[in-house]
């Protein structure tokens, strides 16, 4: 079988495990994102991980109890002993010296710990039941059967509807604790049903992701879409989506290779966007501020050449006057690459004209090179009258502000200034008529 | 010197609040007025925001009791509204401005459902008054620090209390927002709200303020700005700690003695 015979097999969900598998995965990715989500916002990421290492002794013990990998029994003791990590690391932080974050390492590793040995006295009891339990590590999402589906999938859909329940609370909660008291929220109540969800999300990985791993099934999706929106909803959304996509991809590589685990693929599947929503996302992404930094320098080297020309016009009396990349380099000290760049890209909007080896400013030139001189001499007028700048330190500030300032600003700066006609050194300030 | 009033909004009776067992405020007792633009003034560390998060029971007391419009906190939450200091949430929440006023109206019995026009419309009102409706749309972590405050009192004005609890309210906000939130005060004094204001400026306190508390881990003085706004009073306000006093405290916080017996 090819591998693009087993896409296509797998995408067209015509076995119905596979359809159990991609289905449970989803429910299960969506909860864990979402609720994630909160436990991100409430900056209870590491708490998170506590819970999710602490589940495996749960998951042993149910084990143990039951003598079978009954979902029922794994779950109910993966949640007691994930609630129980909450419960001693708030219990430790309160009653002890010791600081939420010390606790929380204390906390995940004894867990974790005892769920190694739990596991390895298993693996050596000779249960027959036994094998595969160590899936329960890293995850195997190709396990998955419909009485699995039954169970997780309920359970996820618990977790997603909990949350659009108590939307309103959570929020309250995670953004102004003090203030959803003084209303008179029942505060106690709502951190508990809070953290039960967020267990719950926990637990119901450990067959498709793993102990191990959920954590980052919880956090890195919710993380990644705070980069894309600063509306809540729209990062629950966002989230979810994510969480969805990169569940299929590794159910799907789970599916198609034996022997291979879902949970490892599935992080570095969201860890995957995450980074390329580091560096591509709008506002907050690298690229976006790089572009910024461009458009910025862009406008600072046409600003100035445009302010070189007029300058010269000044000097000359003649605006209009042929001028060589040389004459340009005279007055002001441009690297020759950047001003030729510069002066290509003044060409393209027209306001200069490029004839032969020399360069005209247009009107329209003149006119952008006039305002920039007129804001950088109103700028120096106003530090000096307004900041008490001395003399000889108001160019360089100047030399800056002059491309930032906006037409309001302008008209503010001039009124202010009750339209001065000369800057400080007695030179004309260039109106627009 | 403590002047008590007839018919208290609050009452605050023998209170002694701890953090770690360390007594942060000593017997304190005193009766407030409704009405009025009231102000908490003392130095730092003196306990004044302590008082306010006891007034709401955000920390619990050893000893003594509160009552609040003659009654229990839980029987009169809907008529009293309380701003924590700016600092305390995290602006880098994803909510925008009107998100934050219209949490005023959240309210335990309409929790579950969604916000009606009316909703909207106070929270509206409650941004048009602090100037910031312009900014509804905006993403709070995009507000300076005077935004911020006045994002926290159309929040707290769209709660339409009675009542008003304002932890540090003029914190780190420029000249002119100081004026417009004063303004504020003034116009809501003038609907008949009462407004409880934890300030630390002394030089603007008398002309904000007609009834002031001075507090110093201990209450010094409760009553009219005129009476007990005295240089004499201040001094025994900022002269510092009174150092017995301050010994004991330690010495319970080191014995983890209980504050009271019981």
């Amino acid at each position: 079988m090819t591998a693009f015979q087993n896409i296509v097999d797998f995408l067209s969900l015509k076995e119905a495990n596979v359809r159990y598998v991609v289905l449970g995965t989803i429910l299960l990715s969506v909860a864990s994102s979402v609720i994630g989500c909160f436990a991100l916002l409430r900056k209870r990421a590491l708490i998170v991980d506590s819970i999710s290492h602490s589940i495996l002794p749960g998951v042993c013990i149910g084990f143990m109890v039951s003598g079978t990998k009954d979902p029922f029994f794994l779950l109910a003791g993966a949640m007691l002993t994930g609630w129980l990590s909450i419960y001693f690391i708030d219990i430790i932080t309160r009653y002890s010296k010791i600081k939420a974050d010390t606790a929380i390492g204390l906390n995940l590793s004894v867990f974790f710990a005892v769920g190694i040995l739990l596991l390895t006295v298993i693996q050596n009891s000779g249960n027959p039941n036994q094998s595969g339990l160590s899936d329960f590590l890293f995850g195997k999402a190709a396990t998955m059967v419909l009485a699995d589906l039954y169970v997780f999938g309920g359970m996820a859909l618990f977790v997603i509807s909990g949350v659009a329940l108590f939307y309103k609370q959570f929020v309250l909660l995670s953004f102004d604790l003090h203030f959803a008291k003084t209303i008179g929220l029942n505060i106690k109540f709502y951190e508990f049903i809070l953290s039960i969800l967020t267990v719950m999300a926990v637990a119901i990985g450990i067959q498709t992701v793993g102990v191990v791993l959920m954590a980052a099934m919880l956090i890195t999706p919710a993380a990644t879409a705070r980069y894309w929106t600063d509306n809540l909803r729209k990062m629950l959304v966002i989230a979810a989506v994510i969480g969805a996509l990169s569940g299929i991809v590794g159910a799907f590589i789970s599916y198609s290779y034996e022997n291979m685990p879902t949970g490892p693929w599935i992080v570095i599947v969201f860890s995957l966007i995450a980074m390329l929503s580091m560096i591509f996302s709008p506002k907050k992404g690298i690229v976006a501020k790089w572009m910024r930094q461009r458009r910025n320098s862009h406008k600072m080297m046409e600003d100035n050449i445009l302010k070189a020309f007029y300058h010269l016009g000044e000097k000359e009396g003649d605006f209009h006057k042929k001028r060589t990349v040389e004459d340009l380099m005279g007055l002001r000290k441009f690297e020759r690459n950047k001003l030729l760049n510069g002066l290509k890209w003044l060409s393209a909007e027209n306001t200069i004209v490029h004839i032969n080896n020399t360069y005209v400013l247009s009107k329209r030139g003149k006119a952008t090179g006039a305002r920039i001189v007129k804001i950088h001499r109103l700028w120096e007028l106003y530090l000096k009258k307004y900041l008490r700048v001395a003399d000889d330190h108001v160019h360089d500030d100047a030399e800056t502000i002059e491309h930032i300032i906006t037409p309001e600003l302008e008209i503010q700066l001039e009124k202010l200034l009750d339209y001065p006609t000369e800057d400080q050194h007695n030179q004309k300030i260039p109106y627009s008529k | 010197m403590t002047i008590h009033t007839e018919n208290p909004i609050i009452e605050v009776h023998d209170l002694t609040v701890s953090y770690n067992n360390k007594p942060v405020l000593w017997n304190v007792d005193f009766t407030l007025p409704a009405g009025e633009m009231i102000g908490i003034i003392g130095p730092n560390g003196a306990g004044k925001s302590t008082l306010l998060k006891s007034l709401m029971n955000l920390i619990p007391n050893n000893s003594g009791y509160i009552k609040l419009f003659n009654d229990d906190l839980d029987k009169v939450r809907h008529k009293i509204s309380y701003v924590p200091q700016r600092e305390s949430v995290d602006w880098d929440f994803p909510a925008s401005v009107m998100d934050v006023a219209l949490m005023g109206r959240y309210k335990p019995n309409n929790i579950f459902k969604r916000f009606t026009s009316e909703d909207k419309d106070i929270a509206a009102e409650a941004l048009k008054r602090v100037n910031m409706l312009d900014y509804a749309k905006r993403q709070i972590s995009q507000l300076s620090g005077g935004q911020q405050q006045r994002a926290f009192l159309a929040r707290a004005l769209a709660q339409q209390a009675d009542l008003y609890l304002m932890d540090e309210p003029f914190a780190g906000v420029d000249a002119a927002t100081e004026k417009t939130i004063v303004e504020l005060f003034m116009s809501m004094k003038a609907e008949g709200k009462t407004i409880l204001v934890v300030h630390h400026d002394l030089q603007s306190a008398a002309d904000y303020f007609n009834w002031i508390l001075l507090v110093n881990t201990r209450l010094v003085a409760s009553g009219p700005t005129k009476e007990v706004f005295t240089p004499e009073m201040l001094r025994e306000t900022y002269g510092g700690k009174l150092t017995v006093l301050t010994k004991v405290g330690e010495i319970i916080a080191e014995t983890q003695f209980p504050i009271r017996e019981s």
